[in-house]
Order: structure tokens, then sequence, then C-alpha cells
């Protein structure tokens, strides 16, 4: 199993959360936009992979930015009561290119909306064992209040456009697909 | 006009396909149109696709609504409400 390429570097240009952004845009990656100081742009990044996440190989150069005063970080893990009990692992399915496309839109809102220095977001697809990271969100920022806000409010964009689908898998070998959750709806029609 | 159509997860699964390419000549076709043309083609895809089943699509790979009309050459995606984090 070949994990998908990395996408790294700047966020797209034009920030604002569009949903609907014109397609083909997914390698456009490159350089940093205008709009961010390149040394900025570097601390932007999006990454789909079949690999564990090492979370401390992900935050430290974040920490390195003189300019950041507060890293926030979500940790979503597998636990054994989903849907159903007895969960030993998730298959975690996605649309490549669709994908990134989606987390790069989220990144560019984020950074439309508040002053990050830093956004990073690492999500797991394939087999991922219980107690195993999924997803790593990562905001760096001058101030707490603005790191914790924008982390929130990734996460709650992820988990309604994000096309990732999750299935649960118990230690009989059984399995089922993940429901779409309303209260995760609530929580991103809070951000208007 | 030819359409090329992804299907993941619950979906994909039902429907025993990951992607085809559809040959159909509709003008103004809708996405709830293009869906409902396929779910008659068979049982297993009705079973996919019915209008019961909870289902999104992406044209292009951006999410779109139903009502949404498809042009040439487009990739369409029908799946269920995503799930991940």
């Amino acid at each position: 199993m070949t994990s998908p390429p990395a996408r790294s570097g700047a966020p797209l240009s034009q920030p604002g959360w569009t949903g609907s952004d014109p397609p083909g845009r997914v390698d456009d990656h490159a350089g940093a936009p205008m709009h961010l100081q390149p040394a900025i742009a570097a601390g932007f990044e999006v990454r789909v992979q079949y690999e564990p996440i090492d979370i401390d190989a992900e935050i430290a150069p974040i920490a390195r930015n003189p300019r950041i005063g507060a890293v926030v970080n979500f940790l979503g893990v597998v636990r054994q009561s989903g849907d159903i009990d007895d969960v030993v692992a998730l298959e975690i399915e996605h649309y490549p290119g669709m994908t990134e496309q989606s987390l790069w839109s989220t990144v560019e809102e984020a950074a439309a909306r508040w002053r990050v220095e830093a956004v990073k977001i690492v999500h797991r697809v394939g087999h991922v064992a219980l107690g195993q990271s999924v997803v790593l969100v990562v905001v760096a920022a001058r101030h707490r209040g603005t790191a914790f806000d924008a982390c929130e409010f990734l996460m709650d964009i992820l988990k309604t456009h994000a096309p990732f689908w999750k299935k649960e898998i118990r230690s009989d070998g059984s399995c089922e697909w993940v429901e779409a959750k309303a209260r995760d709806d609530q929580a991103m029609e809070r951000w208007g | 006009m030819k359409l090329r159509i992804k299907y993941f997860a619950s979906v994909r699964e039902r429907f025993g396909i990951e992607q085809e390419i559809v040959d159909i000549d509709a003008p103004e076709l809708t996405v709830d149109a293009l869906r409902a043309h396929i779910a008659s083609r068979d049982e297993r895809a009705a079973k996919a696709l019915h209008t019961d089943v909870l289902i999104r699509a992406a044209v292009n790979q951006e999410m779109v609504d139903g009502g949404f009309v498809v042009r040439g050459d487009s990739e369409i995606a029908f799946f269920p409400p995503v799930t991940g984090g």
C-alpha cells in the first residue's frame, strides 16, 4: 500500500470560505500566495497518509517560529465504543484529490478569519488500530484564544465537509460504517 | 455526454463498483436526475442509490446539491454523509 503524495506548502490564494472553489486547483499548492509572508506560508500544510502520525515530529518545527506564543493541538483517536461496542480498529476511506482540496479550503478560511501563524492537518486513511491517532490538527498563533478558536473551527468544518468515511471493525471481524452525526452539523453551523 | 461516476464507502459497497463511465444524452441533467437514471438500471443500483438513502454528491470534487446541472466530461461522485475526524 502506498501513500498518497503529501500536500505541503502554502494555502491557496484568495482566502475565504466559499465551499465552491473551482476544480483543478489541487496541484496549485507550490509557492507562497501573495497575501502571506513566505515564512508564515511555510507553516501551512495538509496531508493524508496511511502511516501512523508522529505527533512530536509534526509539532516541533511549528513551535520553533519565534512569533508563536501558543500552539493548540487536537488529536482524534480511535475509541473502543463508537456507534458499536468492542471496536478494535477503524478502516478509513477517502476521495483522493477532493480530500486535499477540501482540507485546503478549510485552512484558507481559518487563515482568513484568524491571525494564525501556522496550521497543519494530518489525517490518516486505511487501517487505524484502537488507541491510535486518526487526525492531528495543529494551530499556532501569537495568543492562545486565536489558536483555540481556529482549531475548533477547523475540526468542525473537517467533520462535516472533508470526504472521509470511517468503518468500525469489531474483534470478531464484523464491521459497520459510522453514521454522520447531527451534532457535528450543529457544531459547524455556529460558525455562520 | 460522457460522465465519469465514482462511488464511495457504503454506496460503493452496495453497488459493487468503484467507478464507471455513463454515456447519457439529456439536456439540463441535474445530479438528482442522473442518480435516478443510474438507480433505474437494476436492483443493485436501486439499492445503492435509492432516494430513501441519504446520499451526498460532488461534481468535479466540489460538494453540490441535487439540483446542480451536470456538464459533459464532469467527474461526479455519490457517497454517504462524511464521517472523518
